[in-house]
């Protein structure tokens, strides 16, 4: 189940400007407090990708694609271009193929 | 008795309303912006009193924690959209009459037809419905009734169930009291990625299945449809194709009649999909 977690996290972050602000600021303290009011817990290897921003890490793990890639944008564009992010981030998800997002 | 006056099939891009606010536009933008006049005045010619508005939810309103295969909201107003959207797309934020005895009316004969709706009272809609609402009625003024799939989030209903769900949704509407004319206006699409390896890429993600999804529409064909909709051939079109299955609603709707409109238009994008039925028997 801890798939369906990190889509939550994902999904949470995507959708709430708030919670986007505060994850940019400090990923890995953000993902620690969030975490500590979920019943379900996250592997040791999907928080490590969330608290990264490791957007190539989380699509191999299962993130859903569509909700990962608006993510990506939302919390990388201000730091990198967004041509390169697209660049980096297929050629991430190329490397992985198309792993199963069935939660 | 309420008459089905249009059906109308087109895409939901979201990305397509800024697009075509620039100044600077890709070369096929021109052809996809004549189609799209061309749907908008077909359904200002039926003069439609309601809207049946079909689209997929995209892990707006629906997510895993509970996932209906199919949604009808019955809100006297329904509000577009989400905060990522607006950031994303740079879609305007709506508002959209509802048309709650007509949904009401759907939803309950659904259930004596066999198919059991979910429903909503607190519905917000995403870009699947807003968008086509942008290019086909702007105005915003016909009252609606959404009705929301999952066909993004796995395990989802069959291609047939889409089909079956289409044929009883067109009961509803041929059974509805009073004497509204009534329009369906369908999103989806064909082949798509988006968030992998091919996203972004301005070309027909594959053709061969582009070609064989419109020519199922175009000849009512539920069988090939059925078989050529497995999740790995659609997985091979793109990780997003799936939004195809809203078409195959549209196809129980219209009864698998013949569309007067069917395309599936290469204008430098993803294929775009058009579909018509101008007097739906």
């Amino acid at each position: 189940m801890s798939k369906y977690v990190m889509n939550k996290f994902i999904h949470h972050v995507n959708m709430n400007e708030a919670a986007e602000k505060e994850y940019k600021h400090n990923p890995r303290a953000y993902l620690e407090k969030w975490e500590k009011g979920e019943k379900l817990s996250l592997t040791r290897e999907e928080r490590e990708a969330l608290a990264t921003k490791d957007y190539g890490r989380l699509y191999a793990l299962g993130a859903h694609p569509f909700t990962l890639w608006s993510f990506t944008e939302a919390v990388w564009a201000h730091e990198v271009p967004r041509e390169q992010l697209v660049k980096d981030y297929k050629e991430k998800a190329a490397k992985a193929g198309y792993p199963d997002f069935k939660t | 008795m309420a008459k089905l006056v249009t059906i109308i099939g087109i895409t939901h891009n979201p990305f397509m309303p800024r697009l075509f606010q620039q100044p600077q536009q890709p070369p096929g933008a021109a052809k996809v912006k004549e189609r799209i006049a061309m749907m908008r005045n077909k359904l200002a010619a039926a003069k439609p009193d309601v809207l049946v508005t079909i689209g997929n939810d995209h892990l707006h309103q629906f997510f895993m924690d509970n996932m209906p295969p199919f949604m009808i909201g019955k809100m006297e107003s329904y509000d577009g959209t989400f905060y990522d959207e607006i950031r994303e797309f740079g879609l305007p934020t709506c508002k959209l009459p509802g048309a709650p005895n007509l949904s009401e009316h759907i939803l309950e004969r659904a259930m004596d037809e066999g198919v059991d709706f979910s429903y909503s009272n607190e519905l917000t809609i995403d870009h699947s419905i807003i968008v086509p609402m942008l290019f086909v009625r702007p105005e915003m003024d016909i009252p609606i009734v959404p009705i929301l799939t999952n066909c993004i989030a796995p395990p989802m209903p069959r291609p047939k169930r889409f089909y079956e769900v289409g044929l009883v949704i067109r009961k509803a509407i041929d059974t509805m009291p009073g004497d509204r004319r009534v329009g369906v206006l369908v999103s989806g699409h064909l082949s798509l990625e988006v968030g992998g390896p091919r996203q972004f890429e301005r070309r027909l993600m594959d053709p061969e299945f582009d070609a064989d999804a419109v020519g199922w529409i175009a000849h009512g064909d539920l069988k090939s449809a059925a078989e050529g909709c497995t999740p790995p051939r659609m997985m091979r079109a793109g990780n997003m194709t799936t939004g195809y299955l809203n078409f195959l609603m549209m196809m129980g709707i219209a009864n698998s009649s013949k569309p007067s409109y069917a395309e599936g238009l290469d204008a430098g994008f993803p294929a775009i999909p058009f579909f018509s039925w101008d007097q739906p028997s």
